[in-house]
């Protein structure tokens, strides 16, 4: 049944006919920007002096669409010749099948050891080009740190004395286990037992790096709790940070007269060993079944020391190239010391599991930086949750009873449709011709471009994709979901939590949305208002930025050090929150970014229903004797409530769905407790190792919940409407 | 001009039967007015006829033709709706020239169309302006205007006077009158004002639940109504009902008692009947017939006096001259004659014969 | 019309006066970054006034790629072109279809209305890869028009909602004079009844506009040609895998924002009305 079971997946979701491009063109996709995007540039347009015969496309994806482009583009047909990506992402792409080997051998005299390793497969083939390594060192203020640290004691004594006053001895965003990670495998911490099936940071080594992780941010504060990338990046420049660890982009952040140096990162003075960031290699891939000479020819170049040249020169790129570290031009440069602190890194690791251990252990660090939990414990819950993730697919289910079933829906429903038709159903359809040929437009393309995708999308919940296989499991995804057992119902990462918190998040949006769009528009309505006209416009705005770039922007304004709101707090002489560290705050960041972004729908709304009321009703209210609150409660409501109900269920469905605001404000911290359904459908489908049908599943769950929810409010109101008339 | 047949055309909503096997012919330039309450079916009746509506039996016929399948566009006919329907977003000259674009006349025989029209109505100086911006008789006029500039071969009006004032009603009436006059065309009006079925129609078409109760001539159908609907719908205030039960040759009533004239009744009068009286046909001095009534209250209108009294329990209307109400006061008794009246047999409620 | 004591005016002033405030709070915080050199938030709480650039707007605003073609230019081009065309498109389809389900009875029509509201539940991210295979198979991708049928569709279930709604309001006397005067369905459609949901039709414009002109997952996974871009794809860019600039992301935000801003601001008058008319039916 298993191939019944693929070839109904591979004509559901993955049948597409490769219709390759011109092939004329090699196509390159990165996802570069700045200094590193104008060098890759530089260097194809060396090649294309040497090579005018070879059309070359270069084309620079947005970072956050980057994956998901890939993943659709390249079975489409539609993909690249080669395209950049880090290393870490291999396991992913073969088992997608998106790439084929390097054809030839590659140079160990050209390339750095530890930039081929990691990309070299179980046969000995290397599956990319190595292009550039990034790693983490220790930047430091000449003009604050004369003498760089050798050890961690050192690095605390010398932050120690560079802290208070607003001012941080150490800045490392604190959360992210990549910035972590130096002390992690310094202390002599394992991510993955040998055999990649599990995971080994449930250790002492790991418990003695999230000490060290303590001691900077619990015991010392010697670094500042909150600090993302851009802060690190500001603090330097500003002066508030004396020292930052910190890889190459760091570089062209940082303000050109900047009195800095950079130095490999210190040995940890509790065992000796140095530390050991994580190493990514960024290498150039060859998609699947393109290898013409000329994309040959061009990745020869790229990657060749004249190509790695520019790189490393324009954009000081850590190269893989061993010939540059030996170039005069660049010896003074910062890229020795990435070479150097090279040789105590650990490869990014590329075993499927490894998708699975960045949220557990990011939150781990969280809660250890807040002093939450002690770091024992935190690297044990987060062993427990990645083993939880990690559940092997369901088993294989027999696809010809949900076949037998749905066959047997259609024809129920169409048997009920022709009974429910007395006088005909043919004739009714040819009586109402004029209709649908008025509507054959819009069926046609909601059939094809949402209504095919729909199917697709409720369909794939009943698949699981696990390494390189499709198989059908019927309701495993759904059952596996509804049944929760992995924790009890109050737990942050618990299904059913996420939905309260969904609903919550619903309901609190939508009454929000409501009373200030009501509060509003009531505002806006009396005929002595001066300015009306401005006071209209100024609250129409937030509804013309595009959400996204609203989260954005509400995210930094919600930072605990940094952040606006934060300041403005200060000024008023109040303590300032940390937003993220806990539920309430965090849940009340998403909450006002969403209100402020979507008070307007409603505000407008409001004002035009306002508007449809006939004053004759309002003077009719006031000859009654009405006070003014009796008039809201008695003429008001009544008449504007019913042009509300489609605005307020299309506000509820969309708020349920709100997927930018809680993935790009609170991420769903702390603990994921402020996730609702949608962010975490999407992890499940692009963070956690692609198990599209799970989270296909959820997707149908929340479909499912949504429409229980409207046929509700439907029939709630036509059974008031009925009472009423 | 046209003949407009409708046979044994029919309406139905799964069971509701709105129009039920209903057969008429309208002739060639007649006036016919259908008439009746609310839900009788004559607005559904004139849709069908206009092609809006398709009967779920029957054929419609226009000079010969059937009709029925064909589209409203093709019949030929022109409408005035009750809302006017004009085009708001066009000014009045677009609105009269709106059918005749839409057949691609001539540009300049439109233009010449349009504004013999608007002559016609008197609507020229409003030529420019939006319907929004008229009264409600101007709109009336315009929509009118736009059925007259095709030259049709029939009109059908759904109700077009009823958003009017009483006045400018009246007025429009008498337009719609001198209209039919002059283009001598087949029209079919539809209304419930008993005044516009009274003034404006050469035949009277009045439906009761879907059938016709009864037709003919207004002043015929008046005087002569077939039953009590007929004889209820008609006539304001409306004709009196008093219960009676036969003894012999005589009716004996709450509070009256009458002998109706032998003659009259060719057939023998069942044993209870109603007795019709027309409020106009009461005067406060003694007739052939009389009854005993106590007064409830007195209404002067200037010229006319609306007496409103009691027989036994049933209500009573007399019109009378306004002169003659004033010594009459609330609570006092007077004995109303009068010379004609009608019976109804009170089961069926047809009518027993004119009885004088 | 009676006005209430000075008191209550004032604070209604105030509360609007507030109100605006936080309204308008992140749109400075967009233009201090975008001027300011410091990059990032910092600027926001400690704007250095004396030291303002417009730095980040040009270098936003001048792209220009290998062949020396000014690419922001193109994009913006770009923008215009899928935003005007899927709202012309989507409006198109969706008065049509808003129409008929306003004037007519038919078999499917409770489904027809129940399904356009049905597929806004399903989470959008989970069908773009399943959309882009459709769209695949139809020789859509890579292709402006691809985009600009995919922006069409997927604003279609609120445009005809809205415009159903509106069409309800207009009786139906009008479509039946028409009919009667001789003018046929289509006609009676796009010349009779279309100038007069005008107002809702300025509304769904103005949906359809804003989805197509701000979205960036779907342009940046459908077009592969820089030159093709949207702006929204091109702003995304400046937000990468380690780190980003905030300058130029602020800068750019301004950019990608302000048609739609002015487009919202001039046609304000007829979202109030557009918008709740078609909510009352």
């Amino acid at each position: 049944m298993s191939a019944v079971a693929r070839g109904v997946a591979l004509l559901c979701c993955f049948a597409a006919l490769p219709a390759h491009a011109a092939d004329s063109e090699v196509v390159v996709w990165h996802s570069y920007r700045a200094g590193e995007a104008l060098a890759l540039d530089a260097a194809v347009n060396d090649f294309r002096a040497q090579h005018p015969e070879i059309q070359i496309r270069v084309l620079a994806v947005p970072y956050g669409a980057y994956q998901q482009k890939l993943i659709a583009a390249i079975p489409g047909g539609h993909g690249p010749d080669l395209f950049i990506a880090a290393h870490d992402q291999l396991g992913d792409m073969v088992k997608r099948d998106l790439i084929d080997p390097v054809p030839e051998p590659l140079s160990a005299q050209q390339f750095l050891d530890e930039t081929l390793a990691p990309l070299r497969g179980p046969d000995g083939k290397s599956w990319g080009w190595p292009m550039a390594f990034k790693t983490l060192v220790l930047f430091y203020r000449t003009d604050q740190v004369p003498e760089p640290p050798a050890t961690t004691d050192a690095l605390i004594a010398t932050a120690e004395k560079l802290t208070g006053d607003g001012r941080f001895g150490l800045a490392y965003p604190l959360a992210e286990f990549y910035f972590h990670a130096p002390w992690f495998f310094g202390a002599g911490a394992e991510l993955l037992t040998a055999d990649a099936n599990d995971v080994r940071f449930d250790s002492p080594a790991a418990t003695r790096s999230g000490e060290l992780l303590r001691l900077f941010a619990v015991e010392k504060k010697l670094v500042p709790s909150d600090a993302n990338g851009a802060l690190v990046t500001e603090m330097f420049n500003q002066g508030k940070a004396a020292m930052v660890v910190n890889g190459p982009w760091f570089i062209a952040e940082l303000r050109p007269d900047l009195p800095y140096a950079l130095t490999p990162l210190p040995i940890l003075s509790a065992n000796g060993t140095p530390a050991k960031p994580l190493s990514t290699i960024e290498a150039l891939f060859l998609a699947k079944g393109r290898a013409r000479p000329e994309v040959r020819a061009l990745a020869t170049f790229l990657v060749s020391d004249a190509g790695a040249r520019r790189r490393a020169v324009g954009a000081g790129q850590p190269v893989a190239n061993r010939a540059l570290y030996d170039d005069p031009d660049l010896q003074n440069g910062p890229l020795p010391v990435f070479r150097k602190q090279l040789t105590n890194t650990v490869p990014m690791p590329t075993a499927p599991l490894t998708a699975l251990v960045w949220e557990p252990l990011n939150e781990a660090l969280r809660q250890i930086a807040r002093g939450a939990l002690s770091p024992e414990r935190a690297f044990q819950e987060a062993a427990a949750r990645v083993r939880l993730l990690n559940q092997p697919l369901p088993a294989e289910a027999n696809p010809a009873p949900y076949v037998l079933v749905i066959l047997l829906a259609l024809a129920g429903v169409l048997t009920v449709a022709l009974w429910r038709t007395p006088t005909g159903l043919l004739s009714r359809l040819v009586q109402a011709r004029t209709a649908y040929a008025f509507l054959l437009p819009t069926a046609i393309g909601m059939t094809l471009l949402v209504g095919v995708p729909f199917l697709m999308g409720l369909g794939l919940g009943f698949f699981a994709f696990g390494p390189g296989e499709i198989r059908f499991v019927g309701f495993a995804n759904f059952t596996s979901i509804i049944a929760a057992q992995e924790y009890p119902i109050t737990h942050p990462l618990s299904f059913y939590f996420t939905m309260a918190v969904t609903v919550l998040w619903t309901f609190a949006n939508v009454s929000l949305h409501l009373l200030l769009g009501f509060g509003l528009a009531l505002l806006l309505t009396p005929s002595w208002l001066k300015g009306r006209a401005l006071f209209r416009v100024l609250l129409i705005l937030p509804w013309t930025i595009p959400n996204y770039i609203t989260a954005l922007i509400f995210k930094g304004l919600f930072n605990t050090q940094f952040g606006a709101i934060n300041a403005l707090l200060e000024a008023m002489g109040l303590p300032p929150v940390h937003w993220f560290d806990s539920f309430w705050p965090a849940f009340c960041a998403n909450l006002t970014t969403n209100v402020w972004l979507g008070f307007p729908f409603m505000m407008v709304t409001v004002l035009g229903a306002l508007q449809a009321i006939p004053p004759d009703l309002y003077d009719a209210a006031r000859v009654d004797g009405a006070s003014a609150i009796q008039r809201f409660f008695k003429v008001t409501l009544p008449q504007v409530g019913p042009a509300l109900v489609p605005a307020v269920v299309l506000g509820t469905i969309w708020t349920f769905n709100m997927f930018n605001i809680v993935f790009l404000v609170s991420e769903g911290q702390p603990e994921g407790s402020t996730d609702i359904l949608v962010t975490e459908a999407y992890r499940w489908a692009f963070v956690r190792n692609g198990r599209y049908g799970y989270a296909a599943a959820y997707s149908t769950i929340i479909f499912v919940i949504l429409a229980l929810y409207t046929v509700l409010t439907r029939r709630l109101l036509s059974a008031r409407q009925g009472a009423r008339s | 001009m046209a003949t407009i047949t409708l046979d044994k055309i029919a309406k139905r909503y799964g069971d509701t039967v709105v129009l039920n096997e209903l057969s008429l012919t309208i002739n060639d330039g007649e006036f016919v007015v259908l008439v009746g309450p609310s839900g009788c079916g004559k607005t559904t009746l004139l849709r069908m006829i206009a092609g809006l509506l398709e009967p779920s039996q029957g054929s419609v016929r226009i000079d010969g033709n059937d009709v029925t399948q064909t589209a409203p566009g093709d019949r030929d006919i022109a409408m005035v709706f009750q809302s006017y329907a004009l085009y708001p977003h066009m000014s009045v000259r677009e609105n009269i020239a709106f059918p005749l674009k839409v057949r691609r006349r001539d540009p300049a025989f439109i233009q010449a169309r349009v504004n013999e029209v608007a002559q016609q109505l008197g609507l020229d100086p409003l030529l420019d302006r939006k319907p929004a911006a008229l009264s409600g008789g101007q709109r009336q006029r315009v929509a009118m205007g736009r059925a007259i500039v095709r030259e049709p071969k029939a009109f059908l009006f759904d109700e077009p006077l009823s958003n009017l004032d009483a006045a400018l009603r009246g007025r429009m009436r008498g337009e719609i009158a001198a209209l039919h006059r002059r283009l001598k065309a087949t029209m079919v009006y539809v209304t419930h004002d008993q005044h516009e079925a009274m003034t404006l129609a050469d035949r009277l078409v009045l439906l009761n639940k879907g059938t016709i109760e009864q037709m003919g001539a207004p002043l015929t159908v008046y005087q002569r109504p077939r039953t009590r609907f007929v004889a209820e719908f008609l006539g304001s205030p409306p004709m009196n009902f008093l219960a009676a039960t036969r003894n012999g040759a005589e009716l004996f009533g709450n509070g009256f008692k009458l002998t109706p004239a032998a003659d009259a009744a060719a057939q023998p009068l069942p044993e209870k009947v109603w007795v019709g009286v027309r409020p106009e046909a009461l005067c406060l001095s003694p007739r052939t017939h009389a009854v005993e009534a106590e007064i409830d209250w007195v209404e002067r209108t200037g010229s006319d006096g609306f007496l409103y009294a009691r027989v036994g329990d049933a209500p009573l209307v007399a019109r009378l001259d306004a002169s003659q109400t004033h010594p009459l006061e609330p609570g006092s008794r007077i004995t109303l004659g009068f010379d004609e009246l009608s019976l109804f047999d009170a089961e069926s409620g047809r009518a027993l014969g004119a009885q004088s | 019309m009676n006005r209430p004591p000075l008191l209550w005016r004032l604070l209604a002033y105030a509360a609007l006066g507030v109100a605006s405030i936080i309204a308008l709070f992140p749109v400075y915080a967009v233009v201090v970054m975008a001027v300011s050199r410091a990059p990032g938030f910092s600027a926001v709480v400690t704007p250095d006034w004396a030291n303002l650039t417009l730095d980040h707007l040009r270098t936003f605003v001048s792209t220009h790629d290998a062949q020396g073609r000014w690419l922001f230019g193109r994009q913006l081009i770009n923008s215009l072109i899928v935003a005007g065309a899927a709202t012309g498109v989507g409006l198109l389809f969706a008065a049509s279809a808003g129409y008929a389900f306003s004037r007519f009875k038919f078999p499917g029509h409770r489904l027809g209305m129940v399904g356009f509201f049905v597929t806004q539940m399903f989470p959008g991210t989970m069908m773009i890869v399943p959309l882009y295979l459709i769209a695949n198979h139809l020789g859509l991708v890579d292709t402006v028009v691809g985009l600009v049928f995919v922006y069409a569709t997927t604003s279609l279930p609120f445009c005809v909602w809205t415009l159903k709604g509106y069409f309800d309001t207009i009786p139906i006397d009008i479509d039946e004079a028409a009919l009667i005067d001789g003018a046929s369905r289509v006609r009676t459609f796009y010349q009779v009844l279309l100038p007069l949901v005008r107002p809702a039709l300025a509304v769904t414009a103005l949906f359809s506009f804003l989805g197509a002109w701000n979205e960036f997952v779907l342009a940046a996974t459908f077009l592969s040609r820089e030159e093709k871009f949207t702006l929204p794809v091109t702003l995304y860019r400046h937000v990468g895998a380690y780190g980003a600039d905030w300058g130029a992301f602020a800068a750019g935000s301004i950019v990608v924002s302000l048609p739609v801003c002015i487009l919202f601001l001039t046609l304000q008058r007829h979202l109030v009305g557009g918008l709740s008319s078609g909510a009352v039916k």
